[in-house]
């Protein structure tokens, strides 16, 4: 039957039909094999996604996009700029910055990747090349959902389940994350002064400094208040999101005051369209997971797994190869609603952290989204720049191999994710 | 991304065997309109909830466990209604490994069928909820007085949404706008 499932999923992926109803038609095949009543199929369907976390997930969709209406990109470009100064791809470590600040008020790669593209991409064009400034771009995009909060973490968390909670990961994706950022700005340095860019800025100066702090300090606030409280357990992650949301309505009414009325119904639509995207996959998916279980996938995949390595070191590369695999093939939201629930118990067996873990595989599949055939965030920034996609992924190989260099230091030496969630008391 | 896709029927064909496209595509955009707003009132109805609760807890020390049943009510609502809209918009992700590869016309003929599959799901989908929602129907809702088969509600009228979008799309042949929305 998970044969039949399984095959059944693949066959009609590849003949184009849309993932989640791939799944479904596996689920109806399952179904069908083992002789179950159809009912099951709604009744689990509403069962897994009547789920107050699951909230979170458009509230923080629709906290991101109003932040960017209110105007939040041009004010953190300005308050990067007054720290960075005048120094060598001073523009393209602007956008670094700029990006992982974004990262922290919005939880979705997308959504950073136009917002980054289109404030970013005419200014960075002036001073480098296409190619460079739109791998800048991307690869800056690429930091929302390692910084919280992050979509990718939320539905990890929860398909993984009590073992993992947001605010840990959350948590664990905060030094990493600082990291990449210093890396990425780093790389910026470099380049710029092996091609010898043109010095942008302007110097540092402690006036603008304090000048920028003083304009961006509410902005600031956000995350700190959304992130924090909900780390600190003063409310859930659904609870701090529905805060972002009227931190940001309040933000783009009262202070920017670039926020209209009119802006509220498309915001709140898309965020429930994007949800809806992922939503379809996780109430198909349950039927699938639930049948799978039923015939004992999870404790054969773990006697293999067994028989192959019993090295937790080994089976996190081995995860990681077959995640660049599967990135490269697939959305990565499908990819966390049907491998989590498979590979997440295993990873515990193997006495792996669950929390490093889980922020692996979630950096796993997001440089897959730099990586074509299926790079989700370098379609959008080619869709906005209008710079063809080979192009980009040629520009950004150099982001993609100090992603991966910073992977593998996490596999090596873990405190690096788990030092943070640890003293956090996770 | 446009949120409003409605389809000129001037520029539809005008012969006899599409009469019936024709009925269902102005049928589709006024569904589709009173859809929209639903997905904005019921995404604005959340934040509205889960903010109340916190503020609640804080600052009135007091809670009220409706909030919670009823925000995870319209969740559930926005997400069936929302995929009904996504399918209007292509949003929902597909692989195009193999499909990119198969020459027109052959590759149109291929969405058409897949859409037409996806229509056969969604009607079961939407008949096997509707007689689960006819037999949950006495049952009361945790925190309110309403019937439990609320809940199922959703996809019944989510997936027959989905249903007669996909229908129209099947019958119309429209290619795949390939936008691909969401991380």
């Amino acid at each position: 039957m998970s044969g039949l499932m399984t095959w059944g999923f693949v066959l009609f992926a590849l003949l184009g039909m849309p993932l989640s109803f791939a799944i479904g038609m596996a689920a109806l095949g399952g179904l069908a094999a083992s002789d179950i009543d159809f009912n099951m199929l709604p009744s689990r369907m509403v069962a897994s996604l009547d789920s107050f976390p699951l909230l979170s997930i458009p509230l923080f969709m629709a906290a991101g996009e109003l932040m960017i209406k209110a105007g939040l990109m041009e004010q953190m470009i300005a308050f990067a700029n007054a720290f960075i100064g005048r120094v060598r791809g001073g523009l393209a470590q602007v956008a670094m910055l700029a990006g992982a600040i974004l990262s922290a008020v919005s939880g979705s790669a997308v959504s950073d990747a136009s917002a980054l593209a289109s404030t970013m991409h005419p200014s960075l064009k002036k001073n480098y090349d296409e190619r460079f400034s739109t791998a800048v771009i991307a690869a800056s995009a690429n930091l929302g959902p390692i910084i919280p909060p992050s979509g990718a973490m939320i539905v990890y968390a929860f398909m993984a389940g009590p073992s993992v909670s947001v605010g840990g990961l959350f948590m664990a994706g905060t030094i990493p994350g600082i990291l990449l950022t210093a890396i990425f700005m780093f790389q910026c340095w470099y380049i710029a002064k092996k091609r010898n860019y043109p010095l942008t800025g302007e110097p540092v100066s402690v006036k603008n400094i304090v000048v920028q702090t003083r304009r961006s300090f509410i902005t600031l606030l956000m995350p700190i208040v959304c992130i924090g409280g909900i780390v600190g357990g003063v409310f859930t992650a659904t609870e701090g999101a529905g805060i972002g949301v009227v931190f940001a309505l309040c933000i783009g009414f009262f202070v920017t005051r670039t926020l209209k009325m009119k802006d509220l119904p498309e915001v709140f639509v898309r965020a429930a369209l994007m949800t809806a995207v992922v939503g379809a996959m996780i109430a198909f998916a349950s039927t699938v997971t639930f049948l799978m279980t039923v015939d004992m996938v999870p404790q054969q995949l773990s006697a293999w797994m067994k028989s192959v390595t019993t090295d937790p070191l080994m089976f996190n590369l081995l995860v990681a190869v077959v995640l660049l695999l599967v990135g490269t093939a697939m959305e990565s939201n499908a990819a966390y609603i049907m491998l989590v629930p498979l590979l997440h118990p295993l990873a515990l067996q193997y006495g792996i952290d669950p929390l490093l873990f889980g922020f692996l595989f979630v950096y796993n599949l997001v440089i897959g989204m730099l990586t074509p055939p299926v790079g989700v965030v370098l379609f959008v920034v080619s869709g906005v720049t209008k710079v063809k996609m080979g192009e980009i992924t040629w520009a950004v190989l150099p982001f993609i191999a100090s992603q991966y260099a910073l992977l593998l230091a996490c596999m090596l030496y873990p405190p690096i994710v788990t030092w943070l969630p640890k003293a956090m008391g996770y | 991304m446009t949120t409003d896709t409605r389809t000129a029927v001037a520029d539809l064909p005008t012969s006899v065997a599409h009469y019936w496209l024709r009925q269902l595509t102005v049928l589709l955009d006024v569904l589709h309109r009173i859809n929209y707003w639903t997905l904005a009132g019921l995404t604005a109805l959340m934040v509205l909830l889960v903010f109340a609760q916190v503020v609640a807890r804080y600052v009135f020390n007091s809670s009220f466990d409706w909030a919670d049943e009823l925000s995870r009510l319209a969740f559930v609502w926005s997400v069936f209604l929302a995929i009904a809209m996504a399918v209007r918009e292509r949003l929902h992700i597909g692989m195009e490994i193999l499909t990119s590869r198969i020459p027109e016309p052959w590759r149109h003929q291929l969405a058409r069928l897949m859409d037409g599959v996806a229509a056969g799901l969604m009607i079961l989908v939407c008949y096997q909820s509707a007689k689960l929602a006819y037999e949950q129907w006495d049952e009361k809702l945790a925190s309110m007085d309403a019937s439990g088969a609320w809940f199922v509600m959703a996809i019944v009228v989510g997936a027959g949404l989905s249903a007669l979008e996909l229908i129209r799309l099947a019958m119309l042949g429209q290619p795949a706008s390939g936008e691909v929305v969401i991380e």
